[in-house]
C-alpha cells in the first residue's frame, strides 16, 4: 500500500512540537516527519544506516530542544535546520562507507518497480536536483524557501525543478 | 506521473525505509533527559570534572571543602571574541582559573601569559592591551564581543555589565572609540552548539551570529563565521537592523571602508543615473568580503549594485525593468482600505488585493480552488489556484504588492475532471478498443488506460495469456503511436 504524503503544514507541526512531551503527539510527529527527515539525511549521508541514525538523533534532539523553539519561527524550517546540522556533523565524524544502494535492497521494496524507481532517482538525478525535488515534494517547502536554503536564486530553483520533473518523466521507470 | 502522485510515491518509498522505531526513540529521549539533568549539576569543562574527582577525595578527608571550592571551582565562563577568541574560566571570587586560546590568533595574544589566580580586571587589562598592541583592536576595527555564562542568571548579568564597562574604559584609555557587544548565555541552543562545533568558533560568537541572522534573514550564518566581530557588527548597522539578545554600546568602526557616499557615487556613475529614486545603501557580505549593496531606480529601471566596501570595486551590477511599477504605486491607497482587520497587518494590502494581483498577472478571471494565505513573518501572501489544467503559485509582498515569484505548473489532477468534457479526444473507451482490436485480445487482464494530456496520448496497458501489452495512442486521431508486447 502506498502511503500518502501527509499535507505538512506549519501550524499543525507547531502544535505537535510544542506538545512533544505528550507521547501521542511525539509519535504523531515522528510518523509524519520520519520520511522527509530520512530522505534529506540519506541525500547528505548516502548511507542507509547513517541516515536512520540521523533520524533517531533528530527526534531525540527535538524532544529536548522543543522548548527552545520560538513560536514565530517556521517549525518545518527549524526542524529542517536541525536535520541538516546533525547530518553535516555526522559527515565529518564518520569513516568512508560502502555504496548507498547495496544496503537498500529488495527487502525494503517488495515491488521490483519501486526498487527500480528508487535506483533511478538515486543514480540519474544530480545532487542538487534530488535535493530540490525532496525539499519541495517531501518537506513541502516553497521554491523561494528552497532558494534560500540552497543559496540559489529563485529562477535557478524553478528551472532545475522543472527539468528534474521532466527527467523523471523521461526515465519512464514508473 | 503527476505532481501529487509523484509526491505520494516519493513519500511512500522513503517512508518504507524507516521502520517505526518510536518506542526506542522515546526511551532514549527520556534517558538522555535524566543524564542531562545530572550533567547540569556538575556542568562545564572537562577540566572541572577532573577537579571534581580531587574534591571528592578532599571531601572524604574532610578538610576545608567550602573555601577550596570557592577558590578552585569554575563559576563563570567568559568568552572574549575580536578575531582572537579567548575563554576565561573564572571562580566565585572573580579570579581566573584558566585562560584558553580558542583559535590561532588567540594563541598569539596569550602566548605564555599566566593568569592563574589573577583578578579578572588585571587579566582583561593584559589581554586587551595585547590585542591593541598586536593590531586586533584599533580605530578601524573597534568591536569586541563578551559572552558570560553562569548558572546564576543574575550573577551573569552583573558580570556582563562589569566586564563591558571595564573593557570600554581600557579601550578609551587607548583612545579607541569602542563598540562593545555583550551577552549572557542563557540556554545553549543546539543550533549555536552545532554552529560552534562545525566551524570551530566560540559558542559566544555562534550565539551572536544567530542573533544577527535572526534579525536579518537575508544573511546566512555560514557566511558570517569567518568574519571578525567588527565585520559582523558592521552588518548589524543597517537602518532596519536590531539585535535581540546581544547588548551593544557604541557603533562598529567603518573607517576601513570607502563610505556610503562614495559607494553611491560609484554605482550612480556606472549606471549613468543622476537623479536616482528610492536609493538605499546597506552593508552586505559575500565570500568573506564586506560589500555595500546599493539599490535605486530611475524612470524605467531598477538597479542593484554590490560594491567591495574596502576597494570600491563593483562586484555585481544588475539592471531590471520595473514590471510591478503600477502595483507598487497603487499600494498606498489600498493600505487604508484593508488595514482595519487587526493591528499587525495595518500596512498589508489584504487578501483580496493579493488575489487580484495574482489573477491579473495570470490573466485568469475565474480560478478554481483559490487559496490565499498570509505569511506574517515573511510579510508575503501566497496565492494558489487552478485554471485550465494549470496550477498557479504566487508569492506576493504583503506590503508593496510586488510579485516575488510566480509559478505555473501543469496540474494533471485537474485534467482528469476536464478530460471528459474535452470533445477533441477520442476518449478512454475508444482508445482501449483500438488497442484491444490491434492486439486481437477480447478479455484482457489488469487493463489500465491513462491520458497524458500534455502529449495528447492515451497509454493502454493490459495483460493477456502471459504477455504484457503496452500501447500509445494519439488522443485525437486514435492512431497507434507505439505498441509493445512482452513476455510477462
Amino acid at each position: 500500500m502506498q502511503t500518502k504524503w501527509p499535507n505538512l503544514d506549519n501550524a499543525s507541526i507547531e502544535k505537535l512540537l510544542l506538545n512533544i512531551t505528550n507521547e501521542e503527539d511525539f509519535h504523531t510527529l515522528y510518523l509524519l516527519l520520519k520520511a522527509p527527515i530520512y530522505a534529506y539525511s540519506l541525500a547528505i549521508l548516502k548511507n542507509k544506516d547513517d541516515a536512520l541514525d540521523n533520524v533517531h538523533d533528530v527526534f531525540i534532539t527535538l524532544y529536548h530542544e522543543s522548548r527552545t523553539y520560538e513560536r514565530k519561527n517556521k517549525p518545518l524550517q527549524w526542524i529542517f535546520t536541525i536535520t541538516k546540522n546533525k547530518a553535516i556533523s555526522k559527515i565529518r565524524k564518520r569513516k568512508p562507507n560502502n555504496s548507498l544502494l547495496e544496503d537498500i535492497g529488495t527487502n525494503v521494496f517488495p515491488k521490483e518497480e519501486d526498487l527500480l524507481f528508487f535506483k533511478g532517482l538515486m543514480e540519474k538525478l544530480k545532487e542538487e536536483e534530488k535535493m530540490i525535488l525532496l525539499l519541495h515534494l517531501l518537506w513541502g517547502f516553497k521554491h523561494r524557501e528552497i532558494a534560500t536554503i540552497l543559496n540559489l536564486n529563485l529562477q535557478t530553483v524553478l528551472s532545475k525543478y522543472h527539468r528534474t520533473i521532466k527527467k523523471l518523466k523521461e526515465m519512464e521507470v514508473f | 506521473m503527476k505532481k501529487k502522485e509523484l509526491r505520494n510515491k516519493l513519500y511512500s518509498l522513503y517512508d518504507a525505509q524507516v521502520p517505526d522505531d518510536f518506542s526506542n526513540i522515546l526511551s532514549k529521549a527520556k534517558e538522555k533527559g535524566r543524564m542531562e539533568n545530572m550533567k547540569e549539576k556538575t556542568r562545564k569543562t572537562g577540566w572541572f570534572w577532573k577537579l571534581g574527582v580531587a574534591f571528592t577525595f578532599l571531601l572524604v578527608v574532610g578538610i576545608g571543602f567550602y573555601s577550596l571550592d570557592r577558590q578552585y571551582s569554575v563559576d563563570s565562563i567568559i568568552e572574549l571574541d575580536v578575531n582572537p577568541s579567548i575563554e576565561l574560566q573564572v571562580n566565585k571570587k572573580d579570579k581566573i582559573r584558566k585562560a584558553v586560546a580558542l583559535n590561532e590568533d588567540a594563541k598569539e595574544i596569550l602566548q605564555d601569559m599566566d593568569f592563574e589566580n589573577v583578578d579578572i580586571d588585571i587579566a582583561l587589562n593584559a589581554i586587551i592591551g595585547s590585542m591593541v598592541t598586536k593590531g586586533y583592536l584599533n580605530d578601524l576595527a573597534n568591536s569586541i564581543l563578551i559572552s558570560v555564562d553562569n548558572r546564576d542568571a543574575e550573577k551573569a548579568e552583573v558580570l556582563r555589565k562589569q566586564i563591558a564597562e571595564k573593557i570600554d574604559s581600557i579601550l578609551s584609555g587607548d583612545k579607541i572609540d569602542s563598540s562593545v557587544l555583550s551577552q549572557t548565555i542563557k540556554k545553549q541552543t543546539t543550533e549555536a552548539e552545532e554552529l560552534a562545533n562545525n566551524y570551530n568558533i566560540s559558542l559566544g560568537k555562534a550565539e551572536f551570529i544567530l542573533d544577527v541572522v535572526k534579525n536579518n534573514p537575508l544573511l546566512k550564518a555560514e557566511n558570517l563565521v569567518n568574519l571578525s566581530i567588527n565585520e559582523i557588527n558592521v552588518l548589524t548597522q543597517n537602518k532596519t537592523e536590531r539585535l535581540s539578545t546581544v547588548e551593544k554600546q557604541g557603533n562598529a568602526s567603518t573607517k576601513a571602508y570607502i563610505g556610503e557616499d562614495k559607494a553611491r557615487d560609484i554605482a550612480l556613475s556606472h549606471a549613468k543615473v543622476t537623479k536616482p529614486n528610492a536609493l538605499e545603501i546597506e552593508f552586505d557580505t559575500e565570500n568573506g568580503v564586506i560589500l555595500y549593496e546599493v539599490e535605486f531606480k530611475d524612470a524605467t529601471y531598477e538597479y542593484e549594485y554590490e560594491i567591495d566596501a574596502k576597494t570600491g570595486e563593483i562586484i555585481t551590477s544588475k539592471k531590471e525593468k520595473e514590471d510591478d511599477k503600477e502595483i507598487s504605486n497603487n499600494t498606498s491607497e489600498t493600505n487604508t482600505n484593508t488595514s482595519t482587520n487587526t493591528n499587525t497587518n495595518r500596512n498589508f494590502i489584504g487578501e483580496d488585493k493579493a488575489r487580484d494581483i495574482a489573477l491579473s498577472h495570470a490573466k485568469v478571471s475565474n480560478p478554481q480552488n483559490l487559496k490565499v494565505e498570509l505569511d506574517r513573518e515573511d510579510q508575503e501572501y501566497s496565492v494558489e489556484f487552478y485554471y485550465d489544467g494549470y496550477e498557479y503559485d504566487y508569492e506576493i509582498n504583503a506590503v508593496s504588492g510586488a510579485i516575488l515569484s510566480s509559478d505555473k505548473e501543469r496540474d494533471d489532477d485537474a485534467n482528469k475532471n476536464v478530460s471528459s468534457t474535452n470533445s477533441n479526444f477520442i476518449g478512454e473507451d475508444k482508445a482501449r478498443d483500438i488497442a484491444l482490436s490491434h492486439a486481437k485480445v477480447s478479455n484482457p487482464q489488469n487493463l489500465k488506460v491513462e491520458l497524458d494530456r500534455e502529449d495528447q496520448e492515451y497509454s493502454v496497458e493490459f495483460y493477456y495469456d502471459g504477455y504484457e501489452y503496452d500501447y500509445e495512442i494519439n488522443a485525437v486521431s486514435g492512431a497507434i503511436l507505439s505498441s509493445d508486447k512482452e513476455r510477462d
